[in-house]
């Protein structure tokens, strides 16, 4: 028989067996888990013949590169303890960020385990099945995000910098993954039914935004070098993982840093047995929670929402197809939990963009009156970033299976249905992205750049119409948002293209603005073929060609 | 029967793979206040045939008339006369009903006061009110069937064209439902009625369609089939026209291959 997976895991047998664990069946549950997420579509494609490659790889090669661009980013620091702080820093962040996207569901997983606890498997080799289930990929993960680093290391330290790189990755592994358990159990314990399940998406979706904000902020911190340069042990660390590891760099010798080495060694062995031995038992029934009583609903207010999502409907669109299309899409944004955990990040970086590329010169300690005479609201462009990606993961749903539905209405133009869809998308998630950055601009400028600012706004919208062209031809919200997802080299791609797209447009802009000096002249243009654009399918060729 | 038909389909065919038909010449003509029994094994082509009916899926050769009119995938108008629940119906589940009800309303042209109240009333039936700002995907299996059956009827259809529809609902349920159709029969409405469940068919029906690998193999009334085949249920009939014979093997072999030494 060709070797599994998990027979490599045997050397964990004895201990886990010393537990109460029924090993071999552990192993069946582990490779069977293994063996269904292989098999997770990575695309939603239907093309035949194009070569799918397994979700592992894609998001291996998406982490392999963001592994590398930190190793870069810290290379140039030459003091080690200073280094691996920010490199350590970086991939705590972003393992979190991969536990919270990627394995959630995992933890939260209860159709699976409702099958398997139908079958004569004890909960001890279930919840370790369950774990280590976890730890292949976040262990798998983090080595390929790490790499670079270790690499970079090995080089600058030697042997002792590749032993504190791993056992700092295994150590921050441990942390994450526990760490999440618990903080899910705090919800679980907390609430129930649909308002636990709301929680969740908040704690989620404001995890993420934290995360890669800190991400962006950090990786443009060579402002922050001269602060770094002095950075030593201090008692709050205790509370950093990734210092407990870094500390193992300095080559202080106080109680302090002892005290850091020591929780790094040890933290991560209680937390584990902590979790094994008092969350594990419990959580399982912990999720029953989840179907515990319905929620207490606000009828009056839900009538009057109703109502004004419909006086919206009114006020965008133009034909009864279209605002049936808008409705609903409207309504279902609202609602759809995992699009919104994608989505919402996008957004927020989307409005934190323009300002990131302003922080540096605010920190050179340029003042204000220095600032409005530069032509900075160029860098409103760079709200239109995630236009494409957002575009691409926010018109899918959960249920995409449902779509079914579409075609069995009377509907006379699918091509209005499908602009009311987008139009949804585009208001509920959009707009607030281009929306809050031209809001901020007008304020800081006044009406000095008006005309340039006002036509930003409008050639962002014209091109998040245009880019609508990627999009393909079927109605929205009928592919799985889950195939999208896990698709993570794709949505660089498109970022790419994306970005590329922007900066074209927006020296189109510069050339027609300051060699032309034809701002005003620009204005009435970009107003008009923003709304026709919207009104019309005209720049849509694939979309009009459909059905 | 001297009315016009509602749907005439005429040597039908179809092929997902060049060679290997789906439907292979499909014909026959359904009238007003018929109770349709569509049957036939996995793989037979029902869905094909209900898919195609509903402009889903384009056709290959052949012609389908439904109220004296070709259908034209390309204009959805005939879709406001006809009523469809699909096999595995699936819905936008984070949706609540109320808002999926609010979107059908809006496309067949009917007031959201008008869709609210209709709703609730028949929810209110199936007794599963007092849910309509809820989340569908919080439902139960029967709770989604009966969504899905008050989305194919909210418009007061003219075709009903329902794949296995009593799918998870329970015996009361399944009892007001089977009367609503044999109501709606009466008044005139055409109940196109796919299903595995031969008991059912068999009861409900006043005509047997019969398909076999794309083919129709018999058209009639129950009692006509069963007195052409001197067979005593639909069962029976099925078995003997799909030739399956040998269940009775079959089983024995099952059980022995259960009760083998491992």
């Amino acid at each position: 028989m060709k070797k599994r997976f998990a027979d490599r895991l045997d050397f964990l047998s004895a201990p886990l067996e010393k537990m109460g664990c029924d090993w071999e069946k552990t192993k069946a549950v582990l490779d069977l888990q293994l063996i269904l997420d292989a098999r997770r579509k990575s695309t939603s494609s239907k093309k035949k013949g194009k070569r799918e490659y397994g979700i592992f790889q894609m998001m291996a090669l998406m982490y392999g590169i963001t592994g590398a661009f930190t190793a870069l980013i810290v290379l140039p620091i030459s003091d080690s303890y200073v280094r691996v702080s920010l490199g350590f820093f970086f991939i705590f962040l972003m393992s979190g960020l991969i536990m919270i996207t990627d394995y959630s569901a995992i933890i939260l997983d209860r159709q699976g385990q409702l099958i398997l606890q139908t079958k004569p498997i004890d909960q001890i080799s279930l919840n370790i099945a369950k774990i280590l289930h976890i730890f292949t990929y976040m262990g798998f993960m983090t080595l390929v995000l790490g790499l670079p680093l270790l690499i970079v290391e090995g080089f600058r330290d030697g042997l002792s910098g590749i032993f504190t790189c791993l056992l700092a990755y295994i150590g921050m592994d441990l942390v994450t993954v526990v760490f999440t358990a618990f903080l899910y159990a705090g919800l679980l314990r907390l609430f129930s039914g649909e308002k636990l399940r709301d929680m969740i998406q908040i704690l989620q979706v404001g995890m993420t935004i934290i995360m890669v904000l800190s991400y962006q902020v950090f990786s443009r911190g060579i402002e922050l070098q001269d602060t770094l340069a002095r950075l030593t042990p201090e008692w709050w660390h205790l509370l950093l993982p990734s210092q407990w590891y870094a500390s193992w760099m300095t080559a202080g010798n106080s109680s302090l840093v002892w005290a850091l080495r020591g929780t790094g060694l040890i933290m991560p062995i209680v937390l584990i047995l902590v979790y094994l031995k008092v969350l594990a038992p419990r959580f399982d029934s912990m999720l029953s929670r989840f179907d515990e009583n319905k929620e207490e609903l606000d009828l009056k207010k839900l009538t009057k929402t109703m109502k004004r999502q419909r006086s919206i409907a009114k006020l965008v669109t133009s034909t009864t197809e279209e605002s049936a299309g808008f409705l609903f899409g409207y309504r279902l944004l609202k609602r759809e939990r995992k699009v919104q955990l994608i989505v919402i990040p996008q957004l927020a970086l989307g409005i934190i963009f323009p300002v990131l590329f302003l922080a540096p010169m605010i920190l050179r300690g340029m003042s204000v009156a220095e600032l409005r005479e530069i032509p900075m609201y160029y860098s409103l462009y760079m709200s239109g970033f995630m236009v494409v990606p957002m575009g691409l993961y926010g018109m899918k749903s959960e249920y995409f299976q449902a779509s079914w539905i579409f075609n069995a209405l009377p509907v006379q133009d699918p091509k209005k249905m499908k602009r009311g869809l987008m139009k949804s998308f585009f208001i509920r998630y959009q707009l607030p992205v281009f929306l809050i950055p031209t809001l901020m601009l007008l304020g800081f400028y006044g009406f000095r750049y008006f005309p340039e600012i006002i036509s930003i706004f409008f050639l962002l919208c014209l091109f998040a119409r245009l880019s609508h062209r990627g999009f393909g031809t079927e109605y929205p919200f009928s592919e799985d948002v889950a195939a999208v997802q896990e698709n993570k080299s794709k949505l660089l791609g498109m970022m790419m293209l994306n970005m590329a797209m922007i900066i074209i447009i927006g020296l189109l802009h510069g050339v027609i603005a300051h060699l032309l000096h034809a701002a005003w002249i620009l204005l009435p243009f970009s107003i008009g073929l923003a709304i026709y654009a919207w009104e019309t399918d005209r720049f849509l060729k694939k979309i009009q060609r459909e059905s | 029967m001297n009315k016009n038909p509602v749907l005439v389909i005429k040597d039908l065919r179809k092929s997902y793979i060049p060679g290997k038909p789906v439907l292979r010449g499909i014909d026959f003509s359904v009238y007003p206040g018929e109770i349709i029994g569509y049957i036939g094994a996995n793989g037979a082509g029902k869905s094909t045939t209900i898919k195609i009916i509903l402009g889903l899926l384009p056709i290959d050769e052949g012609e389908i008339t439904i109220f004296g009119e070709p259908i034209d995938p390309s204009h959805g108008d005939f879709k406001q006369r006809i009523g469809y629940v699909p096999e595995n119906g699936e819905l936008y589940e984070n949706l609540s009903p109320a808002e999926y009800f609010d979107f059908l309303g809006i496309l067949y042209g009917l007031s959201p006061e008008t869709t609210e109240r209709k709703a609730k009333a028949l929810m209110k039936i199936l007794g599963i009110d007092g849910n309509y700002h809820n989340r569908i995907a919080s439902f139960s299996k029967g709770m989604k069937q009966k969504i899905l059956i008050v989305s194919s009827l909210l418009h007061n259809p003219d075709i009903l064209i329902l794949d296995e529809p009593l799918n998870g609902l329970d015996a009361n349920s399944v009892m007001v439902f089977k009367e609503v159709l044999s109501t709606l029969a009466k008044k005139g409405k055409t109940i196109f009625y796919s299903s595995h469940i031969m008991e059912v068919v068999e009861k409900i029906s006043d005509r047997i369609i019969l398909l076999v690998d794309g083919k129709v193999v018999a058209d009639g009334s129950f009692e006509d089939l069963s007195a052409q085949n001197q067979e005593a249920s639909l069962e029976g009939l099925f078995n003997d026209l799909t030739g399956f014979t040998n269940h009775e093997q079959l089983a024995e072999d099952f059980v022995r291959i259960l009760e083998e030494e491992s």
